[in-house]
């Protein structure tokens, strides 16, 4: 009896359990949020905090709540610019205890008409104006309202949701040929008798469309328009609500070739008429909903103040319907790519939803990270918050399998060679990196010290004109300049091989610093090339030459070169090798992914000596360095090394490049043209001592190697790591003051390298402590030969 | 009496009883001793007699003479003062305090004090500094006389640990190493320095070189019952000494204010450099200005323009100089005047008195934004006459576009700028002239509410400033926090700049406020200073 009674209990308690699972309940509620004249509005530089003057159109803040029976929650959607933190803390506190805080998820549509003065930081209240504490208060206190409306309002509900393809509402505001997300997502919340409860949008476009005299007018924009369509066109008792997308380079269009607020409005209609048109179309029922929530930490940025270190990420779920919630403006491209890998994973639908708990400006794809424009000018987590972005949702999703954690790096060991550090790197560009720079991770911190952050400090790197020049002396500067010099820096990393981009990226990890400092190291060199700050670095790179043919004996081509540089920096040998590509050695510093001095497994040798009598470096493109690390990384021959040299950017350097195979080498004289010289009996030097614009120096070293060239009628290894290491102080004027760089080898030389091509070997001596030369230690591309 | 004569032997007879002869013995013994009192007292009067006088080891040229007037009588009063417990920690004033709360048992009462007879008899009568070295005050010699006690326990030096003799000559000076003294008795002049060279010199004056006993007096127009009073000579180079020729001060402590006065005359060359600004000037009757954390009120008899030039020689400023102020006045042709033409053209003509007041720094404008009123001596149309002289507002001119706006209503003037009303300059009739003031907000408080017409500033003069420091340092410190906390504070995180803020508040929390009232006479600047402490509860 008693075996016969309990399959029946438990079949009765689970039809319970699975009648209470899918027992969805759901309530809407709408609260105006409009603030008092004088209000600072959210969103534009230009307005200068000055206040509202007039209400074109109320705001709002809108809230559905849904509960599955085991997940409930407030999806809020709120005519505001963004989330700030100040603001999601107080609406937090404030909310009903009903739903706990991490499954209230809170977006903006991202009106640039509404309140600002919620930010208490200074830094952003160029933008969103003064800090009003009763605005935020009040302002909290609606969205809390409309959360306790909601939630009252709760009844037996069924949902669904379906996507629908728009053309002509939006526009890529970056590239009128860009990419634009013709996705207009929509979900249909309705009672039990089927009367729409809410109706949830999910589109992409700024809304910016209220300006000129109307630019201190609150609005909600196109959304309002949407709102009062779409509310007339459901009925009473509908919720019309709205939560932007992918909008970082995406703004609305004119579709009717309308003007002034006559544009504004039909997007909103014509967004509203098929928002409706869609949601008729859904057939709702029950469903399973899932909260995602983490608050990572933020990868690290070079504007630290801007931001706090963690943020949130929430992702929700509606049976195979994806929402995820980016904490910024994210350009359409990441939620594309988003989109695909949702659907990958099982997912019938995925809506990005921006403006969502929290504002860290925008988030760009790493392509377009060189290209300065507003958008990635204002994304300032490095060239790979995409991929970070996409791991955190990804660890949040239900369904498939999460994107693998990117392989920690194993460091490498650094071994000595003469008295310059060596190590030998392998793996994917972004493991090359990682390693390279958790070897050297101190140096690499105090390069950016003592390059950026103390030039900053100090004024050097700071602009003298502008507003920079009324800042108060006791404001520390370097918290702007920081950020403006990273993003300044951004163009120069156009041209540059993905490879690269990713081996950067993996420096910064391994450095633990942000990728805009550790570009900002990179280019260092350049940044204090410039005239202004040219005391700092005005140490060429010097000398180099090439010996070919008959006068090379059997070598055929060999290349000598010593570098000079102003700071005493450790020497390192790094040998690469990448998992395509060529694998090069170059002999540097800890912290230059550049190159200056480099030979690769095909037998290209590349060296740079800057001459600033061919001009100023270029910011226009890659630094040389970056050039030279691209031919090696990818040249075999000498065709194909000058063809990645032809690039018009290049100035004020003199680049000698030597080929095995063809057994010649090149110089090219990077000034307003490119000039290239060939050998000519046999040698080729750097500089040309006869050239009338080089300074003092370069001639005195450069007349002394071509006199102990000249002696020698045959120049193999042995003579030429002579050559490099002859200190004679040049003949100069007595009367002229003395020439610190005029010896071949001098006080700034920090290593010395012959290069043999033919066999892939190479000869590297670094001065010891005491400044003597130490001995040569030979590499080859295939072994380490000590 | 009896006739009978007594014969003694000499000898003891036996078996009479044992006789001492003691009066004999008391008085030999008692003459003994008087005369060794007398011979005593002798000494003492003779090496005590008051032989020297402080006038005489004091040199002519010193360039500071300072006379603490009745230091022994008025040391509780003064050491109990909440004066002191207001200096701040790193100033030389708090280190005298200290040195004398160890040394000298100021507060009295303190453990390993010198008890009050030996000081009330060391300095006995006033206590005289001087020295010339004005930087340092390396060379400070102190003079007192003592009493004949205090001179008497300066003989037993000897019997005192750490005295060391120095006989510099024949001049026989005392060191006390560890302090770094010198000192030496001369009558009952008690001369002390940390100079052995300045010691030497006061004690080896020809009478010549020496001060005179009239020319000893420190006189002070103003003082009278003063705790201190000095004069200073001072020669270019020294401290002040490139302005004043030479000050003369006096001071005095109470429980909970302490007041000083100064009269300082002027360097030609700098009465020539400030003519612009002090020629012709005498004291006014001052204004109080509105209420606020430092408040100024100047008149110099002069509009703010003139004030304006004025001061631009005196300092040899070119941003304050005439010709900055013509093209802040005049904008382009047909332009709306912008911030500097506005205040120029509306300030220019206003004056000779001029108030202003810090009342406020708002944190929450765009930047933290200081609240600045400023009350002016107007003519009654002054307003009206810069309101007519403003090109009309183009039609269709946004509301908030940033061009002067007057209300016929309230017959406020307003410049719509950046930001909220903090930063909105604002101005409007008040009482007898102008108010102005760089925040609406602040504007309007006084505007909307005069109150009734404030105290007169006691006193005439030309220049009136009362701080209220706590109130400025905390205002300070908040916007500094909020400056901080994202790292906009040059050379300085968050918590440090948090721990030095602390420190400001700690320093300023025990002064009330202090008011200087300062007034141009001639070629004489009278100063008078008070600042008022919080007094401090008697435990």
């Amino acid at each position: 009896m008693v075996m016969r009674r309990v399959p029946l209990v438990l079949l009765i308690a689970l039809c319970l359990t699975q009648g209470g699972a899918h027992a969805l309940e759901a309530g809407a509620a709408k609260v105006e949020i409009t603030p008092p004249l004088g209000t600072p509005l959210n969103g534009y530089y230009d307005r200068l905090g000055r206040g509202a003057t007039a209400v074109h159109d109320p705001v709002w803040v809108r809230c559905l709540y849904l509960n599955d029976g085991d997940t409930g929650l407030f999806l809020v959607s709120a005519d505001l610019c963004a989330i700030n933190k100040e603001l999601r803390a107080r609406v937090l506190e404030l909310a009903p205890k009903e739903v706990p805080p991490e499954h209230i998820i809170l977006t903006a549509t991202h009106t640039h008409s509404a309140q600002g003065g919620m930010i208490r930081g200074v830094l952003f209240r160029s933008v969103s104006g003064r800090f009003m504490p009763d605005v935020l208060e009040q302002t909290a206190g609606r969205f809390a309202e409309a959360m306790r409306a909601a939630y009252q309002a709760r009844k037996r509900a069924a949902i669904g949701f379906a996507t629908a393809a728009q053309e002509g509402l939006s526009v890529n505001r970056r590239d009128k040929d860009g990419p634009v997300d013709s996705q207009v997502g929509v979900i249909r919340v309705e009672d039990s008798d089927g009367n729409p409860i809410a109706i949830v949008a999910n589109f992409a476009a700024h809304p910016t469309s209220v300006g000129g005299a109307d630019q201190f007018s609150i609005s909600a924009d196109y959304p309002g328009f949407y709102y009062a369509e779409l509310e007339q066109r459901a009925g009473d008792g509908c919720v019309a609500m709205f939560m932007n997308g992918a909008e970082g380079n995406q703004t609305c269009a004119n579709p009717e070739g309308k003007s002034g607020w006559g544009k504004t409005e039909s997007v909103g209609r014509l967004l509203a008429q098929l928002v409706m048109k869609t949601a008729d179309t859904i057939s709702c029922g029950d469903a399973k909903l899932a909260i995602g929530y983490a608050t990572p930490e933020l990868p690290p940025t070079i504007a630290p103040d801007l931001f706090s270190s963690t943020t949130v990420i929430q992702t929700l779920e509606i049976d195979d319907l994806l929402l995820t919630f980016y904490p910024g403006e994210p350009c359409v491209e990441l939620a594309l790519r988003m989109r695909e890998r949702a659907l990958a994973r099982g997912y019938a639908a995925q809506f990005s939803v921006g403006l969502a708990n929290d504002y860290l400006l925008y988030f760009a794809p790493a392509e377009s990270y060189s290209h300065l424009c507003y958008e990635t000018a204002m994304s300032f987590f490095g060239p790979r918050i995409e991929e970070w972005l996409s791991r955190q949702f990804s660890l949040l999703m239900t369904r498939g399998e999460s994107e693998p954690e990117p392989e920690p790096a194993a460091p490498a060991g650094a071994e000595a060679l003469g008295g310059a550090q060596y190590l030998t790197l392998t793996g994917s560009p972004y493991g090359i990196g990682f390693q390279r720079a958790a070897a050297f991770r101190e140096a690499i911190a105090a390069a950016y010290q003592e390059r950026i952050v103390a030039p900053c400090d100090s004024g050097l790197l700071i602009p003298e004109e502008g507003l920079w020049q009324f800042a108060p002396p006791f404001i520390n500067l370097t918290t702007f300049a920081l950020p403006r010099l990273g993003i300044g820096a951004r163009p120069m990393l156009a041209g540059l091989s993905d490879g690269v981009l990713r081996e950067l990226d993996g420096m910064a990890g391994g450095a633990g610093m942000p990728f805009d400092a550790l570009w900002l190291v990179q280019i260092a060199p350049t940044i204090h090339a410039h005239a202004d700050v040219a005391e700092l670095y005005r140490a060429p790179f010097c000398t180099m030459f090439a010996v070919v043919g008959s006068r090379a004996g059997a070598d055929d081509v060999l290349v000598g070169r010593n570098l000079d540089w102003a700071e005493p920096e450790p020497p390192v040998v790094i040998k690469e090798r990448p998992e395509s590509g060529c694998a090069f050695v170059q002999v540097g510093f800890p912290w230059n992914a550049g190159v200056f001095t480099g030979m690769n497994d095909a037998g290209i040798v590349v060296c740079a000596e800057r001459v600033p009598a061919r001009g100023e470096p270029s910011v226009d493109g890659p630094p040389v360095e970056f050039v030279l690390r691209d031919v090696l990384a990818g040249a075999d021959n000498l065709e194909s090394a000058m063809a990645r040299l032809d690039q018009p950017h290049l100035r004020g350097y003199h680049v000698l490049v030597a080929e095995r195979s063809s057994a010649t080498a090149r110089v090219i004289e990077f000034g307003e043209t490119a000039v290239v010289r060939a050998p000519e009996e046999g040698i080729l030097l750097g500089i040309e001592p006869e050239a009338g614009d080089i300074d003092a120096e370069a001639r005195a070293r450069y007349t002394r190697l071509r006199g102990l060239l000249s002696e020698e009628r045959i120049v193999a290894v042995p003579e030429i790591q002579v050559f490099l290491a002859d200190s004679a102080p040049p003949e100069a004027d007595p009367a002229a003051p003395p020439l610190e760089q005029g010896a071949i080898f001098n006080p700034l030389t920090r290593h010395c390298v012959v290069f043999e091509p033919k066999p892939g070997r190479m000869h590297v001596a670094v001065p010891g402590d005491d400044g003597a030369l130490g001995e040569y230690a030979a590499i080859t591309l295939g072994e380490y030969e000590p | 009496m009896s006739e009978v004569p007594r014969v003694y032997s000499g000898g003891r007879l036996k078996g009479a009883p044992k006789r001492r002869n003691t009066a004999r013995r008391r008085f030999g013994c008692g003459r003994f001793l008087v005369l060794i009192i007398l011979v005593v007292f002798a000494y003492a009067a003779w090496t005590t007699r008051d032989s020297c006088s402080i006038a005489r080891l004091t040199p002519a040229d010193q360039k500071y003479r300072v006379e603490f007037t009745d230091l022994l009588n008025a040391r509780q009063r003064i050491a109990q003062s909440a004066v002191w417990q207001a200096l701040p920690e790193s100033t030389p004033l708090a280190r005298v305090r200290d040195t004398l709360a160890q040394e000298l048992a100021l507060p009295a009462g303190l453990p390993g004090a010198v008890p009050d007879w030996i000081l009330n008899n060391l300095f006995h009568q006033g206590l005289y500094v001087t020295g010339n070295d004005l930087a340092a005050f390396s060379d400070v010699l102190v003079l007192t006389k003592m009493s004949r006690v205090g001179t008497l326990i300066e003989r037993l030096h000897g019997f005192v640990p750490g005295i060391e003799r120095d006989s510099a000559g024949g001049l026989e000076l005392r060191r006390l190493p560890d302090p770094g003294l010198y000192y030496a008795v001369r009558g009952r002049v008690l001369a002390l320095s940390p100079s052995r060279s300045a010691l030497v010199t006061a004690l080896a004056l020809a009478p010549e070189e020496a001060l005179g006993d009239d020319a000893l007096l420190i006189g002070h127009g103003a003082a009278g019952s003063e705790d201190v009073r000095g004069t200073l000579t001072l020669s270019e180079g020294d401290p002040a000494g490139d302005v004043f020729e030479s000050i003369r001060f006096a001071a005095y402590v109470d429980a909970a204010a302490a007041h000083v006065k100064c009269r300082a005359k002027l360097r030609p060359a700098c009465r020539e450099q400030w003519d612009a600004l002090l020629a012709g000037v005498s004291p006014q009757r001052l204004v109080p200005p509105p209420d606020g954390m430092l408040v100024v009120s100047a008149n110099f008899g002069k509009s703010v323009r003139d004030l304006w030039a004025a001061l631009g020689q005196g300092l040899d400023a070119p941003i304050l100089s005439e010709e900055e102020w013509v093209a802040w006045e005049s904008p382009a042709e047909g332009e709306s005047p912008g911030l500097a033409a506005f205040f120029t053209r509306l300030l220019g003509p206003l004056g000779p008195g001029i108030r202003l007041s810090w009342c406020g720094l708002d944190v929450n404008e765009m930047f933290p934004t200081p609240e600045i009123v400023g009350t002016f001596d107007a003519p009654e149309d002054a307003l009206d006459r810069f309101v007519a002289a403003l090109p009309a507002i183009p039609e269709g001119t946004p509301e908030w576009a940033s061009v002067p706006r007057f209300d016929e209503g309230s017959r406020r003037l307003r410049l719509p700028m950046i930001g909220g009303p903090s930063i909105e300059p604002t101005a409007g009739p008040h009482r007898d002239g102008l108010l102005l003031s760089t925040s609406r907000t602040a504007a309007e408080r006084f505007l909307d509410s005069p109150g009734p017409e404030p105290a007169a500033i006691p006193g005439p003069g030309n220049l009136y400033v009362c701080i209220r420091p706590y109130a400025c340092v905390e205002r300070i410190a908040e916007a500094g926090r909020l400056l901080a906390k994202e790292n906009l504070i040059r050379g300085h995180t968050f918590d440090s700049f948090d721990a030095m803020a602390c420190q400001w508040l700690a320093c300023a929390a025990g002064i009330d406020q202090v008011r200087a009232i300062a007034a141009v006479d001639g070629g004489e600047i009278t100063l008078d200073v008070e600042m008022s402490c919080t007094a401090r509860t008697s435990e």
